[in-house]
């Protein structure tokens, strides 16, 4: 099964697609890019928690939104833990978009763009507006006043455009099938694209940052200092 | 059976704008976490070892 | 000369194009994630505990009629008369001509075509009254009359609904023929949840489909009013709010915006238009690194000076007294000896991967 190897391992010859793609991705993304034990010494202000943040507070909404799934959606209306995981559902999401929206900020000013890093801000905007569909959709299975109402003011947005027929809010079945399985998917895999092109292509350095800048130019590890 | 409304939420409201005390709350939650976020001092790197 | 660095999104052979060769701190990402999500996680209980969630039971049909007859059969007339919102609204629930919201030559709501049909007379009136053990005559006296007498009889009865400001429905005369029948019968049926049930099983056993139900329910004044009290609607920043105290979906305030101003509010095709400019602004907020100007605001508000003040910092001193600031920036009381690691600031390096 295997194949002739280099010394160093990185050459192997490659000869399939899985290959091909295996080189690829080791190429873009080295283990030791995925998962480092260092990060550049600029990434020094708590601005750059509210990534880690979103993500933590997607967790949260993610358990939280399986216990309530797992129990029907009549649950939460009848037992008193089922209305506490519908609060901790509710406030998990405010705080998720809190928390990302803060990040949204603090990455406009960075213009964490810069340096071929668009991909990252483009999929940071996707992963914002599947969140609010996701969030929209979620609204609309609280099965009380409510989502009554949110069902009978959102057809009239979604009527006009013309998608109202086959994304119909007042059928409870496609909703849920929306809200708990392809919604969450859907943010999901864009926030894991996002995060990994963080990861190809490093946080991203100050503006007017330059070669003769002094971190540049004194480089070590500040956790081992200078040697 | 009547359906007994819970009272509305507070709001709060200048010309046209009205806004719920709860979303205030959270849009100035942010923009003080944001301001807290670029203000506050970071812990320097630790010394391994 | 320093080349002020443009804003652009590519990837120039700079230093935010190459891999950063520079300083670097210790960074544990598993202990990140894990504390932050410890952090958040308690956050959250905090908030839900103390918080908790608003849940305002739904309305039903029982409950509607019971809380305002006269509003509920004045929204049943006019279903049977297919002169409610819901009867003109146009596709997908029906073919009513000119119903559509329109921009010029566009008309995307015509798009699916019928595909939710409701028959407002018969899934509301007809229908279920006649799934009651006796049906009433008046049903029978209905369907064999002609469309233009039965336009003749629901106008009358809903000119003496609009009449009646008091609670129980106005005494039949013969000029509305069988309706005021016709909707005592279904006002008795709401009452007992009859109505709620008979609604919900038309699509079976297993009704999940309630569209003919809030379409009902929200062609009466009584569900507005609810809405309106709770701020709700869309001219109350209603898109944001949520009942009680809770906060809502604030998220939402520049797609709620536009239903407060003019000229967009009270236009016919308000939707649309409204749908059409939010996914024409995300579409700009996507593909901002693109555009000059507002990729470069960040430069002329420059608070990025303040998240990497540091880093500013460190290369002023360093560029001032002309030596290695690494003295003043390590953390150890220990001497550095300037010089012996430093790299050699070196010719541009060819990005890997």
């Amino acid at each position: 099964m295997s194949g002739p190897l280099a010394p160093d391992g990185q050459d192997e010859e490659v000869y399939t697609w899985t290959g091909r793609v295996r080189r690829w991705l080791l190429r873009r993304l080295p283990p030791q890019k995925l998962l480092p034990q260092d990060q550049p010494s600029y990434v020094s202000s708590w601005i750059y928690a509210f990534g880690m943040a979103s993500l933590a507070a997607f967790a949260v909404v993610i358990l939280s939104g399986l216990v309530l799934s797992l129990n029907g959606p009549a649950w939460y209306h009848v037992s008193s833990l089922g209305h506490f995981t519908n609060s901790v559902h509710l406030w998990s999401v405010e705080l998720f978009f809190l928390l990302m929206v803060v990040h949204l900020w603090g990455k406009y000013w960075m213009a964490a763009w810069r340096g071929g890093r668009v991909l990252t801000w483009i999929t940071g905007v996707i992963a914002f507006a599947v969140s609010i569909a996701a969030a929209f959709t979620g609204y609309l299975l609280q099965t009380n006043f409510d989502s009554q109402w949110i069902a009978f003011e959102g057809k009239d947005a979604l009527n006009a455009v013309g998608i109202g027929a086959w994304f119909n809010v007042a059928d409870l079945g496609q909703m849920f099938t929306w809200h708990i399985v392809l919604l969450p998917i859907g943010v999901g895999a864009i926030v894991v694209l996002h995060v990994l092109l963080v990861r190809v292509h490093g946080v991203v350095p100050p503006i007017d940052a330059t070669e003769e800048d002094d971190q540049v130019v004194h480089a070590y590890n500040e956790s081992e200092g200078p040697r | 059976m009547d359906i007994v409304a819970s009272a509305p939420g507070i709001y709060l409201g200048w010309g046209a704008f009205t806004i719920q005390l709860g979303n205030l709350i959270v849009i100035v939650v942010m923009l003080v976490l944001f301001a807290l976020a670029l203000l506050l001092p970071f812990p320097k790197a630790r010394r391994r070892r | 000369m320093k080349r002020t660095p443009s804003m652009t999104w590519r990837r120039h052979d700079d230093i935010a194009g190459r891999p950063w060769h520079g300083r670097v701190r210790d960074y544990d990402l598993f202990k990140e994630v894990t504390i932050g999500f410890v952090v958040v996680g308690a956050v959250t209980l905090g908030l839900a505990a103390v918080f908790g969630s608003p849940d305002e039971p739904g309305v039903t049909f029982a409950s509607w009629s019971a809380a305002d007859p006269v509003d509920f059969a004045s929204t049943a007339t006019a279903e049977l008369g297919g002169t409610s919102d819901t009867a003109q609204y146009g596709p997908p629930y029906n073919d009513t001509q000119g119903a559509t919201q329109t921009l010029g030559p566009l008309d995307l709501q015509s798009l699916s075509g019928v595909r939710l049909p409701v028959d407002t007379a018969t899934a509301y009136v007809i229908g279920p009254l006649k799934t009651l053990p006796a049906v009433p005559s008046a049903v029978a006296r209905w369907t064999s009359a002609s469309p233009a007498q039965q336009a003749k009889w629901t106008d009358a009865y809903a000119k003496a609904l609009a009449a009646d400001k008091g609670s129980a429905l106005p005494k039949a005369s013969r000029a509305e023929g069988p309706v005021p029948a016709l909707i005592t019968a279904l006002t008795g049926m709401a009452r007992s949840g009859a109505l709620d049930g008979a609604l919900a099983s038309q699509g079976g056993f297993y009704p999940l489909n309630h569209t003919p139900a809030i379409l009902f329910l929200g062609d009466g004044q009584y569900f507005q009013n609810l809405a309106a009290a709770q701020h709700l609607t869309g001219d109350q920043w209603g898109m944001m709010n949520e009942t009680g105290d809770t906060p809502g979906q604030a998220w939402l305030w520049l797609f709620s915006l536009f239903y407060q101003v003019q000229p967009f509010a009270s236009l016919a095709y308000a939707d649309l238009v409204i749908v059409l400019i939010m996914g024409a602004l995300t579409l700009l907020l996507a593909l901002l690194p693109f555009i000059p100007g507002l990729r470069t605001f960040p430069r002329w508000i420059p608070l990025h000076r303040v998240i990497w003040r540091d880093y500013y910092r460190a290369t002023r001193v360093s560029a001032s007294t002309g030596q290695s600031a690494t003295a003043s920036s390590a953390a150890s009381s220990s001497s550095a000896r300037s010089g012996t690691s430093e790299r050699e600031p070196s010719a541009p390096r060819s990005e890997t991967g």
